[in-house]
């Protein structure tokens, strides 16, 4: 049984991988491209985590997965049309099916009652009057990978007659006494060799399905009436642990580390080399293997990127049943979600994008009553985007609905005491509002916004990972939420400053632009927050040293430099540094990992010189600056110089 | 007092112990818990930490606070001059490095040898030391590092 269980993540993973491949067969024919391939895809998908569930003896799983498998069969013998309604059954059981695996997996049990719901549904269907014969025995494409031409290489395939129906096993009492049997399709009526298999070919077995597909045509019929199909056999894959490949990306930062010691030593000591020749010769080696790390890198990069399809495609569930909720009819497109990004990141965007579709068909789609009298279909639309965008990934989240109801979100806020009531807010300022922690639009407490998140969690989860959320609204036409987030979570571009003796990175992504102070610029207010006059308006200054504690409040602001950055909010700031010295692609490292987050630093990495370097949280440092109230921290020597250990010894 | 369940302060127990010297006094880890023992280099002070974290200091990668035991116990008599040095300890599932003057001995405890530390001893120290061992002539303190955990997850002093 050790065998067994060391598989079962692997089983579940492939259930994973099929439960997303049966969604996008499914929407596809939802959109109308029924051709075989793709139900054959969604059968498919159903029979592997049957058969997988099969070996694990999960037969609650199975027995779901062989009624949705044999309704499945109808639809691929030609016997059902994919008419809308009865698409609607088979998502309706793709959610079934998935939360039968989470069940197994040790998630939430699966609703009894819906999951045999939904099998009397799928049991009916084939019931249901018979359809025309489609094209079905015209094309020889079509011809499933488990019809008998459909071995793999190094197999005959022999095909036995027998008296009775022995392909499905049940017909066999004796055979049930001395073996575990889980059922084959009945209707399906050819070899179950695919059950047979021992589970650990399972991955194998899976693998090596689609290449045996496409060679089908060549055996089973008129080449002519077939289309040309391209053998195009899929990639080859394995299964990695992700622990090992995160080793690997550890390793590479060392590497980078390593490589940049290696340029500061060279840099320090080029002069001093004799002979020019040798120099440049050293150089041009040096140059070569800073880019050959640099390319490393990014192939370990791609290793750990992952296309966002798992992500998108779990969205088509949550608007799915959302929209049964909110009794609102929506569509959901996704597009570009072959944009790939950072497996950390992947993880990590469920949440926020369900509650941000959530919120899309809560309060951006209208009711149906109301878009008909607009003049827009009935069905709502939102369309769920990805694109690489200059270094960065952007998602967009595009309704058709109403738009944000300004006066209303405006009225919400000052009831909230968010603003108050004479503030005098931009559009944008009011649409951002629905950020602000404490509101939400939701009068009425419904199943939807009942969860207890709010758009301020969301916009905090986004802001986790490094991103920025806005919006644009457009009343009668719609919304859209526009993430934009870093591709990785585990390298970025630092600016290094130095500050109070300190070196210090800044992400090179807030830093608008960078200046050397000049003193007429400088305009203090009472309380010791000097302001400064850029291009005509007037932005707080913050020294960083002294934000920090590492040094007290200077006044000399001579041979000091100054960092515009922007917070996510689109205001601006300067950072009042030492020195710039220099940019470069840093490894990020999280303190807390082994000591606690502390306010202020966001992460922390390793220089070419071995020093560690603090990541500056920016918006934190402005928010501390900002807030007198908040800044205890930064009151504290962060020093434990002799002083203060001096001073803690009275 | 059931002085086995003092020593368990330590969370690990292997009967044996690394002692070190801060300033004039001995204390020791128990020996499963320290990783290695490195010498001194110069931290990155991390803003807002008690006094007692030195800041951080790269471990071939890893990125350790160091915690300056000087400080934490209020050790009052001169710093040597680079004469430090880290010894790397598991506390809980993390790492953190305890800054001391110099590493002395590995010695064999047992359980008869430990005592209670006298409830005259109070203050913020007190949970820090679990027991004390007397040993040839010396006192050497039990160094409580779930004691040091749950300092560091406190706010900051």
């Amino acid at each position: 049984m050790d065998d067994l269980d060391s598989i079962r993540p692997i089983f579940f993973e492939e259930c994973a991988e099929q439960l997303t491949e049966l969604e996008r067969a499914l929407a596809r024919l939802e959109n109308g491209e029924a051709d075989h391939d793709t139900v054959n895809a969604a059968f498919r998908a159903v029979h592997s985590i049957k058969g997988g569930a099969g070996s694990f003896g999960m037969t609650e799983l199975v027995r779901f997965a062989h009624i949705f498998e044999t309704a499945l069969d109808l639809l691929r013998s030609g016997k059902i049309t994919p008419a809308p309604s009865v698409l609607q059954i088979f998502l309706h059981a793709t959610d079934v099916l998935s939360d039968l695996t989470a069940a197994e997996q040790g998630g939430p049990a699966a609703d009894p009652q819906r999951t045999e719901e939904c099998g009397k549904m799928l049991e009916a269907l084939s019931a249901m009057p018979e359809a025309e014969p489609a094209q079905k025995s015209e094309d020889p494409a079509e011809a499933t990978p488990e019809a008998d031409d459909g071995v793999p290489d190094g197999f005959m395939p022999v095909r036995f007659e027998f008296e009775e129906d022995l392909s499905d096993p049940q017909n066999i009492p004796e055979l049930s006494e001395g073996f575990e049997i889980f059922s084959d399709s009945p209707a399906s009526g050819n070899m179950p060799h695919a059950e047979a298999e021992p589970p650990a070919e399972m991955a194998k077995s899976v693998r090596s399905e689609s290449p045996c597909e496409t060679k089908t045509p060549v055996l089973s019929g008129p080449v002519s009436k077939a289309p040309v199909v391209p053998v195009t056999a899929p990639p080859a894959s394995i299964r990695v642990d992700v622990a090992r490949i995160d080793r690997v990306m550890d390793l590479v930062g060392e590497l980078v580390i390593g490589q940049s010691a290696l340029r500061e030593a060279f840099d320090k000591n080029a002069l001093s080399i004799p002979g020019e020749s040798d120099s440049s010769t050293l150089s041009d080696a040096m140059n070569a293997i800073g880019q050959l790390t640099r390319d490393i890198q990014d192939a370990v990069m791609a290793v750990r990127a992952q296309p966002l399809r798992t992500v998108f495609q779990r969205m088509q569930r949550v608007v799915r049943e959302t929209s049964l909720i909110a009794k609102k009819r929506v569509h959901l497109i996704t597009e570009g979600e072959d944009t790939e990004v950072d497996r950390t990141l992947i993880e990590r965007l469920t949440d926020p994008l369900t509650h941000m579709l959530r919120n899309a068909i809560d309060h951006g789609i209208e009711p149906e009553e109301k878009r008909i009298a607009a003049g827009k279909p009935a069905e709502g639309t939102i369309t769920l985007s990805a694109a690489h965008r200059s270094g960065r990934i952007v998602i967009t989240i595009k309704d058709d609905g109403g738009g944000i109801n300004r006066e209303r979100v405006r009225a919400i806020a000052e009831k909230k005491g968010i603003i108050s009531p004479d503030a005098n807010l931009s559009d944008a300022d009011v649409d951002n509002l629905i950020f602000a922690p404490g509101f939400s639009t939701s009068e009425t407490v419904t199943d939807l916004s009942g969860r207890g998140v709010g758009m301020d969690v969301v916009k905090q989860a986004i802001q986790d990972l490094g991103g920025r959320v806005s919006i644009q609204s457009e009343a009668g036409k719609g919304s859209d939420f526009i993430l934009s987030l870093p591709l990785t979570l585990a390298v970025m571009d630092g600016m290094l400053v130095t500050a109070a003796g300190q070196v210090l990175i800044l992400p090179v992504s807030c830093i608008v632009e960078t200046m050397m102070i000049d003193r007429k610029n400088i305009f203090p207010v009472a309380d010791d927050m000097p302001l400064m006059c850029v291009r005509g308006s007037f932005i707080p200054m913050i020294e960083i040293g002294s934000a920090l504690g590492f040094s007290s409040v200077s006044k000399n602001w001579s041979d000091k430099v100054v960092l515009i950055v922007e917070d996510d909010d689109g205001r601006t700031t300067a950072l009042v540094a030492d020195s710039i010295d220099g940019q470069m692609q840093i490894v990020i490292k999280a303190i807390e990992t082994n000591y606690r987050p502390i306010a202020g630093v966001s992460a922390a990495t390793i220089l070419g010189s071995g020093q560690v370097a603090l990541i500056l949280d920016v918006p934190a440092v402005i928010a501390g600056a900002g807030k007198p109230a908040d800044i205890s921290w930064v009151k504290q020597t962060g020093i434990p110089s002799e002083m203060a250990a001096a001073e803690s010894m009275i | 007092m059931n002085t086995e369940r003092e020593y368990d302060g330590n969370s690990r127990n292997s009967g044996k112990v690394i002692s070190f010297a801060v300033g004039e006094q001995e204390y020791c880890v128990d020996i499963l818990s320290v990783r290695e023992i490195r010498g001194w280099t110069e931290a990155t002070p991390l803003p807002g930490t008690p006094p007692w974290v030195r800041g951080v200091i790269n471990l071939r990668g890893i990125i350790l606070p160091v915690i300056d035991i000087r400080v934490l116990l209020r050790i009052g008599s001169e710093r040597p001059v680079s004469r430090e040095v880290v010894m790397v300890v598991d506390i809980g599932d993390k790492v953190s490095g305890l800054l001391v003057d110099k590493v002395s001995d590995i010695i064999d405890v047992d359980p008869a040898m430990v005592q209670d530390v006298p409830s005259s001893v109070t203050g913020d120290t007190s949970g820090i030391i679990s027991g004390l061992i007397a040993l040839d002539g010396r006192m050497i303190g039990i160094l409580n590092l779930d004691s040091v955990a749950e300092q560091i997850m406190e706010e900051a002093v």
